[in-house]
């Protein structure tokens, strides 16, 4: 059979017969990369429709990761033969955090956790650190035939993938880390989950952007995708779901890292808020994420400029945002804003949410005066 | 709204600013309607530095 080589995007896996400089569909410029054309092979058996009537409802249940932060934002639990794409900045802690719900979810099933980037020496030695059990099956592989045959012969109820950009399928021609790799092994391991009705984790890199690296597809084809955020100096991290088939995507997991992994915060208000909220400048907003009301405390400061044009400086929220704010003040307020360097601090980066916008103006007002 | 409201009780305060129309009933929890933000930063009264 003729081989065909074909170009492919790698940040959106566009695909092109010739090379180009920049790729007509994202913009991107010289992401375009040539790989061999492969067909994924279809299932051996073919499917039966059944009536929707007769679908076992049970599938629907949910099992509790332990860690309630997580099964917050998954929507309540893991349900049967969902694929769950975590994503975040390297060392934000998806790995302490998945290992931490292997050793939870190992008290109702066997769980295997595959890493194609730690050795089993390391896995253990974080596990130790975290005070975790050993009754996870370790898996240093990073063969995608091979960790989902061993799922099967050890039939195991949890499949957590450390990380999707180390795998490789022998289906696919091209290096581990390329679109056609990282496309045809979710692939796989989705269709292993919705085979066997297991429950897969499948960790995923980010870009410089933030954005998870690797096809856009990949976000298409998993069921529930999850951001990790937080600043690496700071000890707190957020956990967002951007795709969630069987919940909301307004929740909000909010963890702390600590020498002991990583802790849920169930009541994260308090942790917004700074002694000082009674100063000038501080305001307090409320914001409903999800099901949760959060407090989230908004600092301002504005200063005489002694440049031509104001300096302005933004935590926690778009500086554009922030200037567009100033201006509805500037116009409609009647404050004299454009001589002035303003500075805004988010806490917790919190203010994605439309509602809490007017906690910014609101700190603005008594500098202005 | 309801949850935010019980949600700044549960944290102590007070009073809040809510946007004119909103109404709550909540014990020890004083809810003060605001037209914008003008009146909101006008209403507040800060310590002096």
């Amino acid at each position: 059979m003729k081989q065909k080589s074909v170009f492919v995007c790698g940040e959106c896996g566009y695909e092109t017969p010739r090379w180009l400089g920049r790729c007509p569909q994202c913009g991107s410029w010289n992401t375009i990369v040539e790989e061999e054309r492969v067909s994924l092979k279809a299932p051996s058996a073919p499917s039966k429709a059944v009536p929707l009537k007769d679908v076992s409802a049970q599938a629907g249940q949910r099992t509790s990761t332990g860690i309630g932060e997580l099964d917050r934002v998954l929507g309540g639990g893991l349900t049967s033969g969902m694929t769950v794409l975590i994503g975040g900045s390297p060392g934000i802690g998806k790995s302490t955090l998945l290992l931490q719900c292997a050793d939870h979810l190992s008290k109702v099933g066997p769980v295997l956790y595959a890493s194609g980037e730690e050795s089993r020496h390391q896995i253990r030695l974080r596990a130790d650190r975290l005070g975790l059990g050993g009754e996870v099956l370790l898996l240093c592989e990073n063969s995608v035939e091979s960790i989902l045959a061993e799922a099967e012969s050890r039939k195991v109820s949890f499949l957590i993938v450390d990380s999707i950009q180390t795998m490789f399928t022998e289906d696919a021609p091209s290096s581990p880390g390329s679109v056609t790799q990282i496309r045809g092994s979710a692939a796989k391991f989705t269709r292993y989950a919705k085979e066997s009705g297991t429950p897969v984790f499948l960790v995923g890199h980010v870009t410089k952007e933030g954005a998870l690296a690797g096809p856009k597809v990949l976000e298409h084809i998993v069921d529930t995708v999850l951001y990790f955020e937080g600043d690496r100096q700071e000890g707190l991290r957020l956990l967002r779901s951007e795709k969630n088939r069987f919940g909301s995507t307004n929740e909000l997991g909010v963890f702390e890292m600590t020498d002991k992994g990583m802790a849920p915060v169930p009541d994260p208000s308090g942790l917004f808020l700074s002694a000082a909220r009674t100063a000038p400048g501080c305001a307090v907003g409320c914001v409903l994420e999800g099901s949760r009301p959060l407090l989230a405390e908004v600092q301002a400061l504005l200063c005489p400029s002694v440049y031509g044009s104001p300096r302005r400086t933004a935590v926690g929220m778009d500086v554009p945002r922030f200037n567009m704010l100033l201006a509805v003040l500037e116009r409609r307020a009647g404050l004299r804003l454009s001589d002035k360097d303003a500075y805004l601090s988010v806490a917790g980066s919190l203010l994605r949410r439309p509602s809490a916008r007017w906690a910014s103006p609101a700190t603005c007002g008594p500098w202005a005066r | 709204m309801n949850a935010r409201l019980k949600e700044c009780l549960r944290l102590g305060y007070t009073s809040v600013l809510v946007p004119e129309g909103v109404r709550g009933d909540l014990p020890g929890l004083r809810l003060v309607p605001i037209r914008n933000v003008l009146e909101a930063s006008s209403l507040v009264a800060y310590p002096a530095e």
